[in-house]
């Protein structure tokens, strides 16, 4: 069999997954430099062949240095595969950072992507169109980080109670 | 009448009491609904509380809307929408204020950094009602105590209209 990405040996992936790709879920971390290659890797090869992605979750995490993570669940409806991928990144405290975009492999990533995007603020790199899906436009800050500190007023109302 | 008396067709009233009568029996809700409230809402408008009874019934533009039933979580995006909403109403026009939500942010009150901490901050509002959602009752309560309301206010003459419906009415800022 030819391998489509010559990056990612066959030895690495079962090196994160065991032995052998079973039913009933793997979890894998990874690092982030790899994280596109690695799902475009789940989405291609054919033992795999992650066809559905189930979510992308955030996550963030304060302290020195701060991260944001990204959790995707991909699910293989022709293998019966569920495989948890996550991936850290390093932030600057308040500052967006940037991971790629996966719409390219899964149309459902693009509103996953959005979302996931005006609340933790990461940048999407190769995202169509990422606009704020739930947040009004001009929003200011990421509110599900932990440091998130509310607005005082929002087009003239007072956010407080 | 004429019937009784023989004599000529004629009633006499005050102006203000048919228009108070024409105004509280044709309470036209602006049909739109923000949350689970407007479950409750719908069951209110449904034929087994059949707020018809009550000259209730939804429509759809605001131009034709009399009162404005603000059903469920108001959030910053919802709230340009609904003062706008509430600024394209022909006057008279009234605003019931519908659960907890709306009332005050309910459970968003402390957390909730999307919510509007009550309706009552962009519009003015003529009643509160109660609840978590408020049963449909609740809600034709809601209605009835309005119509009460709109039956003391003058529609003729400024002068008699209370203090507080004055300032509520009318001269209440948007903050």
């Amino acid at each position: 069999m030819t391998k489509p990405f010559p990056d990612i040996s066959e030895i690495f992936i079962y090196e994160y997954l065991g032995d052998k790709p079973e039913k009933g879920g793997h979890q894998i971390k990874i690092k982030h430099e790899e994280l596109k290659a690695i799902l475009e890797f789940f989405y291609r090869d054919s033992r795999f062949w992650c066809d559905y992605l189930i979510s992308i979750s955030g996550q963030h995490k304060t302290g020195t240095p701060e991260q944001i993570g990204l959790h995707y669940h991909l699910k293989s409806i022709t293998t019966g595969i569920e495989i948890h991928i996550e991936s850290w990144k390093e932030i600057e405290s308040h500052e967006r950072c940037s991971f790629e975009s996966v719409v390219d492999l899964w149309k459902t990533a693009n509103w996953h992507e959005r979302e996931t995007s005006e609340l933790y603020g990461i940048d999407f790199i190769g995202h169509p169109d990422q606009r704020n899906l739930l947040l009004p436009s001009n929003w200011k800050g990421f509110p599900l980080r932990k440091n998130y500190v509310e607005q005082e007023v929002f087009h003239g109302i007072k956010v407080k109670f | 009448m004429s019937e009784k008396t023989g004599e000529s067709g004629l009633i006499l009233a005050k102006m203000d009491d048919l228009l108070q009568w024409a105004n509280a029996s044709s309470l036209w809700p602006l049909s739109f609904g923000l949350a689970c409230c407007a479950i409750e809402m719908m069951g209110t408008y449904a034929s087994s509380f059949d707020a018809d009874r009550f000259g209730v019934l939804p429509r759809a533009s605001p131009r034709q809307a009399d009162v404005m039933i603000v059903a469920g979580t108001v959030t910053f995006k919802m709230a340009d929408r609904v003062k706008r909403l509430y600024e394209q109403m022909a006057e008279p026009k009234y605003v019931i204020s519908m659960g907890s939500c709306s009332n005050c942010g309910g459970p968003y009150w402390e957390h909730g950094y999307h919510v509007v901490k009550g309706v009552d901050r962009i519009i003015p509002v003529d009643v509160y009602v109660p609840g978590c959602p408020p049963r449909p009752e609740a809600l034709i309560g809601g209605i009835l105590k309005l119509q009460e309301k709109i039956k003391g206010i003058s529609q003729t003459d400024e002068l008699p209209v209370p203090e507080l419906i004055k300032r509520n009415r009318h001269d209440k800022t948007i903050s």
